[in-house]
């Protein structure tokens, strides 16, 4: 079955017969529906009138709700609990990153309506507190036994956790200390990034919290392991693992491995880097600084030169020459 | 396909455009609707597959022989994951329609996975533009809907 198709790629976008005949959406595409996150489930009800009724009548595409930027900074209480009301109360997974507006008050309404959620994630929600979390979860637990081992949080921050509350969280889900230890998987910083570009949904995620108490600062954080299985602190003293919140042990940004104070090196993202990685990437044309791979999008090119500039060089760049504009030194034409 | 051996046993799927394909056993009944076929013996040696094609049933294929090899890591599993969905999206729409047939769920995750992530932060002009989607609204059905969506759209990339 050849369907015909808009080529994504400018290499393979010789245009054909087939290019122009426009005609009703893929079967395929209903099957994505429940993949994407909230802005485009709302972008694609614009799309067609099919797509547009399969979105207000089935349940299937509201079962797990994603809010990234740039909606996560638009999305009130109200608007949240519209949509948390699609599924009919079938709900398993909601993941606002970074939803600053959400509040208390709303999670709660959104989890007295659906039951059976089991992922709550909320990295960065920054009007939500450990009481608010901890009030959703004992909703969620206290009738319904049987979704107790299967409840995942991303709480990462949420601000003021204390070390009780996080005590609390692991006993509601049914998380005892024995459980704990073993459940300790070795959890790698520069993996832990990654998440972001999948829907949570589909992860597979053994964790069932995502922040521990440091074992160096005590506090409550994301707590990351050691990549090598010798790195150089390990050597030196074997019995202080290299484990530890991102505060007491700074990691390189592309390989999670530990730092040493005189052994890195600063990335156009400011990020950290190893000299290892630092070496390997590829480097400003200004400022000779690379960026990391998460943030590699900030590069800015310019036409008619090979490699790229950093934002701050060329904010640097463009400012001395519009000074030098003004002062009618030089002639030339800017880019950016 | 493969060659018979002895001690393997083999099963023959047989394609819409009557291609037959011999594979071993213990790959095809990782397809849950192989699986339940060969289990309910509604099949004989032959398994019909009138939903699937042999251009497709060969990815599938592929895709089935890595996973059921348990001594590949999940990184490798991974990495070979991600290799596996970059094809053109017309190939990847028939895929995703012979994997829920087959019923193989974590094809169907990553394939439509790669087109939810293709598809992210678009407009819905993009959408139409990209998929040769026609826009069968009204103009007031289109101007009612945008209004109701106004709140969520501001600096959505227009392409």
């Amino acid at each position: 079955m050849e369907i015909p198709y808009a080529p994504e790629n400018k290499e393979n976008s010789v245009p054909d017969d087939d290019y122009l005949q426009f005609g009703p959406p893929h079967e395929a595409m209903f099957f994505v529906l429940a993949y994407l996150p909230l802005l485009e489930l709302l972008a694609m009800s614009q799309v067609c009138r099919s797509v547009r009724d399969a979105l207000s009548n089935d349940i299937l595409p509201w079962i797990n709700i994603t809010v990234y930027k740039p909606l996560s900074q638009r999305l009130s209480d109200d608007i949240l609990m519209k949509f948390a009301s699609k599924a009919n109360g079938k709900l398993t997974t909601l993941a606002l990153i970074n939803c600053e507006k959400i509040t208390d008050e709303g999670l709660q309404r959104v989890i007295s309506k659906n039951p059976l959620i089991n992922k709550l994630y909320f990295p960065a929600c920054t009007s939500l507190t450990p009481e608010g979390i901890i009030r959703a979860v004992e909703a969620l637990t206290k009738h319904n036994h049987q979704i107790l081992h299967s409840i995942r949080l991303k709480i990462n921050g949420i601000h003021n956790m204390k070390k009780d509350q996080l005590e609390t969280l692991r006993s509601l889900i049914g998380l005892k200390q024995t459980q704990q230890q073993q459940e300790k998987r070795r959890n790698l910083y520069h993996k832990h990034n990654t998440f972001s570009t999948s829907t949570f949904g589909h992860e597979e995620d053994k964790c069932s919290i995502d922040v521990d108490i440091c074992p160096k600062c005590n506090e409550v954080r994301m707590v990351f392991d050691c990549p090598m299985d010798r790195c150089e602190r390990q050597r030196q003293n074997l019995r202080r693992e290299c484990r530890g919140c991102c505060f007491c042990i700074p990691r390189c940004e592309e390989c999670g491995q530990c730092i040493e104070s005189d052994d890195w090196e600063e990335a156009a993202c400011t990020d950290n880097l190893c000299s290892g990685c630092w070496l390997q990437l590829p480097k400003c044309n200004f400022c000779n600084r690379p960026y990391c791979n998460q943030h590699a999008n900030q590069k800015c090119s310019v036409p008619g030169s090979s490699g790229f500039f950093s934002e701050a060089s060329v904010l640097h760049v463009a400012g001395v020459w519009q000074t030098r504009i003004i002062s009618g030194h030089l002639q030339f034409r800017c880019y950016y | 396909m493969a060659t018979t051996t002895t001690e393997t046993k083999m099963l023959t799927l047989c394609t819409s455009d009557k291609q037959q394909f011999q594979i071993e056993e213990t790959i095809a009944l990782q397809a849950v609707t192989i699986r339940n076929m060969v289990e309910d013996e509604c099949a004989s040696n032959v398994i019909p597959l009138p939903n699937v094609n042999s251009k497709i049933m060969i990815q599938i294929i592929e895709y089935l022989k890595k996973h059921v090899d348990s001594s590949v890591s999940k990184e490798d599993m991974e990495k070979f994951d991600s290799a596996f969905v970059e094809k053109k999206l017309s190939e990847i729409f028939d895929i995703i329609l012979a994997a829920n047939y087959l019923n193989i769920k974590n094809l169907l995750d990553i394939c439509c996975q790669r087109v939810a992530d293709v598809m992210k932060n678009k407009s819905p002009e993009w959408v139409r533009r990209t998929f040769n989607i026609v826009n069968d609204f009204t103009a007031e059905e289109e101007a009612k809907i945008r209004k109701e969506h106004e709140w969520a759209f501001e600096g959505v990339d227009e392409d």
